[in-house]
């Protein structure tokens, strides 16, 4: 193999690898990053003879870091109306657990693979951040995850509070790590972002703050929606047969307070968690969005 | 009225030693690449995630701008890029930083105290 084969080579390989990139950032750069990269294994090439290992790990960890950052960036470029229709139908389909959790499972799967193929297709207009506005930046970042929490809480805590409790169901181990794992994930994404615009990890612990009390007043407000509702749940828990049995075989003395008891508890400690970590995760997330700002 | 470029300062040190490397005229990606790591005796490299990722956020900024297509005598096409005047004068304040910073060291007489080697 020649030299200009192995560098034509080596530029294919290369060239897969970016197109990992945002479709459009892969428009705008792709033919320029590849020239680049076939420059530089060119010099390399002939003043060294060879192309050693750290060449290709350098390029490639430098190209991975780039790619993580620009993905980020284009999945805030997303139209927010996007984003709601796309909670809206995760907190639809995770209703349907109670019904099928395979069923709802397959449904999650399905309903994001089909999301991401559209990011990655359709090129979205720039949401831009005004530069005058850079110093409350926590508070459009902490607003906007605290309201796609609370759009994920929302229905969630509904399910959860007006079907029957059994916490030691398996269907409920796909919404538990739904929330597990949503929750920190938004919080920590709203801290990154803020601290990726502002390169302040200040704005970062602010906004997952926010992010965390805006989550925390969902569950609250729906809890109190659910207490004025709560004459129609009981009624209807007391007419299901199965959820009888279920309260028949727990320790509680009435149907409404073996709805309420473990609810409302859950309620009180996931409230608590998330203002304790929300800063600690929006801390974290800032300090990572502004490392990231400064490559 | 806050000037405009300030709002970009302080700069990251890509960024920075991107327009470093256009004030001396139209370069592109590879030359800019070469051009930083002898500005900075090596110390600093840029990849071509760190350096596009820049050039697209330059852009954006407006801080450079797009020079066009050239065909280089190894009969190669290569984009160029240039800086913008608010580059110019973004880069010129953070210039201005850097000195008064080291300036600031100079009258408290940090640089012994460091043992710095100043020496290029």
């Amino acid at each position: 193999m020649n030299k200009n084969q192995q560098i034509e080579l080596a530029a294919q390989f290369y060239s897969l690898l970016i197109r990992l990139y945002p479709k459009k950032y892969v428009q705008t750069f792709h033919a320029e990053m590849v020239q680049t990269f076939k420059d530089n294994y060119r010099d390399l090439l002939e003043s060294e003879g060879k192309v050693g290992l750290q060449f290709w790990v350098e390029f490639i960890s430098d190209d991975l870091k780039g790619i993580g950052r620009e993905q980020v960036v284009s999945f805030m470029k997303i139209p927010l109306v996007l984003l709601i229709v796309f909670c809206l139908l995760i907190s639809s389909t995770v209703m349907t657990i109670r019904i099928s959790p395979v069923f709802m499972v397959i449904m999650l799967t399905v309903i994001v693979i089909t999301t991401l193929f559209f990011i990655k297709k359709l090129s979205f207009p720039v949401r831009k951040t005004s530069k005058k506005s850079a110093k409350k930046i926590w508070l459009k970042h902490g607003f906007f995850y605290g309201m796609l929490l609370g759009l994920f809480i929302l229905p969630m805590n509904t399910v959860n509070m007006l079907t029957i409790q059994d916490v030691l169901s398996y269907q409920s181990v796909p919404l538990g790590i739904l929330f597990l794992a949503g929750m920190p994930l938004l919080v920590i994404l709203s801290g990154y972002t803020a601290g990726l615009w502002s390169k302040d990890t200040k704005q970062g612990l602010f906004s997952g703050l926010l992010t965390a009390s805006i989550g925390a007043g969902f569950i609250v407000v729906s809890t109190i929606i659910l207490m004025l509702v709560w004459e129609m749940a009981s009624t209807n828990a007391s007419s299901v047969s199965y959820m009888v049995g279920s309260w028949q075989n727990n320790l509680e003395s009435t149907v409404p307070h073996f709805q309420w008891s473990p609810n409302l508890s859950a309620n009180v400690v996931s409230t608590i968690i998330m203002l304790i970590f929300g800063a600690v995760l929006g801390a974290i997330g800032g300090f990572i969005g502004k490392k990231s700002a400064k490559l | 009225m806050k000037n405009l470029s300030s709002e970009l300062i302080p700069l990251t040190p890509a960024v920075f030693y991107i327009l470093l490397s256009l004030a001396r005229g139209e370069l592109h990606g590879y030359e800019i690449m070469k051009q930083v790591r002898h500005d900075t005796q090596g110390r600093v490299k840029l990849g071509n995630g760190t350096l596009y990722g820049s050039l697209k956020r330059m852009l954006s900024d407006k801080l450079i701008q797009d020079a066009g297509d050239k065909i280089d005598p190894d009969n190669t096409r290569r984009k160029y890029y240039k800086l913008t005047p608010k580059g110019r004068k973004t880069l010129n304040a953070e210039m201005k930083r850097y000195i008064e910073t080291v300036e600031i060291i100079k009258h408290r007489e940090l640089i012994p105290a460091l043992d710095l080697d100043l020496s290029l």
